[in-house]
């Protein structure tokens, strides 16, 4: 067996998969600590109210409030030590903060003027606030646009996906596999580029044409039949809701369109469109469901039996995104799609669940400006095809399950650059030993961002 | 036992009577907020009493009026978390204020009869709304905060401006609602269609905000003023940004890849299987 040995048994996949999402969702309830939170809250409230110069209860109730996402309530207080002394640059600068995070960048920016205007402000707060000031700015262009570019190294325990059993099922017989060709682990160099423009309209620039595009090429040291070319782009409208009386709501028409290439070959392409809606439920969640119809074309040339063909898949998605403080939120994710091709063999269905955390924390020098983020995450998928592939096995119509389980770390050095991280293990049981195989990864590298 | 004569108890009964009639005066009417800056002079009215000074600390109750003149501006902390700075030459009235944190159906509602007035939300807005009313519009206030104000600075009539969540106004004729901060408008007739919100110029916006803050040499009334070393003293933290977007795209991107990749590694070896069964394989 190559690779990691650990596996999680079928029968208890489904129970440690509901247990995390039990975990997410109990998280998302009011606990004594924030409970207690709000008491306290409550009370530095009337302290204030009984004696409104009584400043230690004052930043109290301001951190109090930050931590329970209250902003306003801590505006409101801040703004009143403005009214005591307009000389305090900090309190103008959280003030700035704040607004920021309430997506009111025009007050954002004002604030943020007065501090850098501060004479002899403190080295360590004008950094914070240039950070702040071209983030503001883009955000106040009617035209945006974001591009993240990552390369680096990859190992991998299974390059070649080789099934644990070192045997293959081939017209119902099973057979060694050869192992005189290349196969097991290989270390990989990897680029990608993500490119991302908003473009604003409507009256009050409360609409978007959103463009993605996404790019990913590897090199294989060892197995270069295995590279990778990959691109896929979105583009389509999101209309917000607001208006509707539906404040943070949008929907989304969108085309979609990808190509991938393996080892310089082209075995797919797709063309399609979908919707997606994005709905907050209160202030901490956000719900973003979606369907997506794509026809794919596979490139099988190259192949005697291929497990696709051309297809059109439909696929509707649930993402739920959680946040539960400014440092920590779980985004969940649960998918299902139906490829239909003219192979039964070929025609499948498919599902998918993802639970994946987001830990911010501050970074280990306060000349950086940007929080590094820790995501451990874990998935379940599976796809069942219609019918047996009689060139694999006659008798048996192949259905796969998945796990995966992995870490990444973001680590931003300053605006513009950092490094990235991750390690994670994926075994696959399959109802035919071919499919069936055990692959963990790390990869590292670095980013950039503008 | 002696009984006291008349004319020794009817002052007495007198002044108890008195004494007990001015608190329950006092109790009815309700406490909503208190004054947390002000800068004079400000006046205060409530209902059926005459005009007071307001004073730091001060309970603002149910129907009062709160005016300041040419050097006056205030801060009024509501017990729902919302705070109203008041400013300079202006009248405001705090027509309603229904508050129980553990039931539905609070409501606050403000008269602003002349000058400018900043309101960052708090709990009633956030729930059920807050009203504003002007002569020229009825302001709803949905979640957040809204500057409201005549004065110039190139409206002429009343700007009203969207600062955090979702301003909706109306008036005889039409209804208008403001969903992106930093958009405003500028409303002279109430008998007339709102004209479209613009995104305000920020010179314009900071005249409107520093009537309703402290001007130079005005303190909001304390003499022990804060000092900016205060806020590393009481622990505020610099806070740091968030990464833009979704930091570990990159790992999905991969997984993506590895897919096909993986399918087409798959195909190879079942490939080189068929191959062998055609002829001798030597491992």
């Amino acid at each position: 067996m190559r690779g990691c040995d650990v596996r999680f048994p079928k029968r208890i996949s489904f129970r440690v998969l509901f247990a995390c999402l039990g975990t997410a969702v109990l998280f998302g309830l009011p606990t004594g600590a924030q409970a207690a939170t709000k008491a306290e809250q409550e009370a530095l409230l009337q302290r204030i109210l009984a004696s409104p110069a009584d400043y230690e209860a004052v930043y109290t109730y301001v951190k109090v409030s930050i931590a329970l996402r209250d902003y306003e309530a801590a505006i409101g207080a801040l703004e009143r030590l403005l009214f005591f002394n307009q000389d305090l640059p900090r309190v103008k600068f959280q003030i700035g903060t704040l607004y920021y995070r309430l997506q009111s960048y025009h007050l954002a920016q004002r604030y943020f003027r007065e501090v850098l205007a501060t004479p002899g402000l403190d080295p360590v707060i004008r950094t914070r606030v240039e950070a702040y000031m071209p983030l503001v700015e883009k955000q106040l262009s009617p035209v945006r646009t974001w591009v993240y570019l990552t390369t680096g190294l990859r190992y991998q325990s299974n390059a070649s996906a080789t099934p644990d059993s070192d045997m293959i099922m081939s017209f119902g017989f099973l057979g060694p596999i050869d192992l005189s060709q290349p196969h097991g682990a290989d270390w990989n160099a990897y680029q990608i580029g993500q490119f991302a423009n908003d473009i604003a309209f409507g009256s009050q620039r409360q609409h978007k044409l959103e463009t993605r595009v996404s790019g990913y090429l590897t090199e294989q040291f060892r197995l270069s039949s295995l590279n990778v070319a990959m691109a896929n782009m979105t583009i389509g409208p999101r209309f917000s809701l607001a208006a509707h009386g539906w404040e943070g709501a949008s929907i989304k028409p969108y085309a979609i369109a990808s190509a991938t290439a393996i080892g310089g070959k082209a075995p797919s392409t797709t063309a399609g469109g979908g919707i997606e809606l994005s709905a907050p439920l209160g202030m901490n969640v956000m719900v973003t469901p979606s369907v997506e119809w794509v026809q794919a074309w596979y490139d099988t040339s190259s192949l005697l039996t291929p497990s696709y063909g051309d297809s059109n898949v439909l696929k509707a998605a649930l993402r739920t995104a959680i946040k539960f403080s400014d440092n920590f939120q779980v985004n969940l994710k649960g998918s299902y799609r139906r490829g239909v091709a003219d192979q039964p063999f070929e025609s499948y269905d498919g599902y998918a669940a993802e639970v994946a955390f987001a830990l911010r924390f501050a970074p280990p020098s306060d000349s950086m400006t940007h929080k590094w983020t820790l995501g451990p995450f874990a998935r379940f998928s599976s796809i069942a095809f219609d019918a047996p592939n009689a060139a694999v096995d006659p008798s048996t119509a192949r259905k796969d399950t998945t796990w995966a389980v992995g870490i990444g770390l973001d680590a931003p050095i300053n605006a513009h650059f950092g490094l990235n991280a991750a390690f994670t293990y994926e075994s696959t049981n399959s109802n035919i030993p071919n499919y069936s195989f055990d692959n963990w990864s790390v990869m590292f590298g670095p980013t950039a961002r503008f | 036992m002696n009984m006291p004569s008349t004319s020794k108890i009817l002052p007495v009964l007198i002044g108890a009577l008195l004494t007990s009639v001015a608190p329950a005066s006092l109790a009815t009417a309700q406490t909503v907020g208190t004054v947390t800056a002000v800068n004079q002079t400000a006046h205060g009215t409530p209902p059926g009493g005459g005009a007071r000074v307001l004073t730091l600390g001060q309970d603002v109750v149910f129907k009062e009026t709160i005016q300041t003149n040419a050097e006056g501006s205030t801060q009024v902390a509501f017990t729902d978390r919302s705070t109203l700075n008041v400013g300079r030459n202006s009248s405001v009235i705090i027509d309603e204020f229904v508050f129980d944190p553990g039931s539905g159906g609070n409501s606050m509602s403000l008269t602003l009869t002349k000058g400018v007035l900043r309101f960052v939300g708090g709990q009633i807005s956030h729930i059920d709304g807050a009203t504003i009313k002007t002569p020229v519009a009825t302001i709803g206030v949905r979640g957040g905060s809204t500057t409201v104000g005549s004065g110039g600075g190139g409206c002429a009539g009343l700007l009203i401006v969207n600062n955090v969540g979702t301003l909706t106004l109306k008036n005889n004729v039409d209804t208008l609602k403001i969903t992106q901060p930093g958009y405003g408008v500028c409303v002279t007739d109430p008998n007339a269609p709102f004209p479209p919100p613009f995104l305000v110029p920020d010179d314009l916006l900071q005249a409107y905000m520093d009537n309703a803050d402290s001007g130079d040499g005005q303190h909001g009334g304390v003499n022990d003023l804060p000092l900016d070393d205060l806020a590393d003293r009481f622990g505020l933290e610099f806070p740091t940004l968030d990464p833009d977007g979704n930091p570990f795209d990159f790992i999905t991107i991969i997984q993506g890849g590895n897919g096909p990749a993986q399918e087409q590694s798959q195909g190879d070896q079942q490939q080189e299987e068929e191959l062998c069964e055609g002829g001798p394989c030597y491992y």
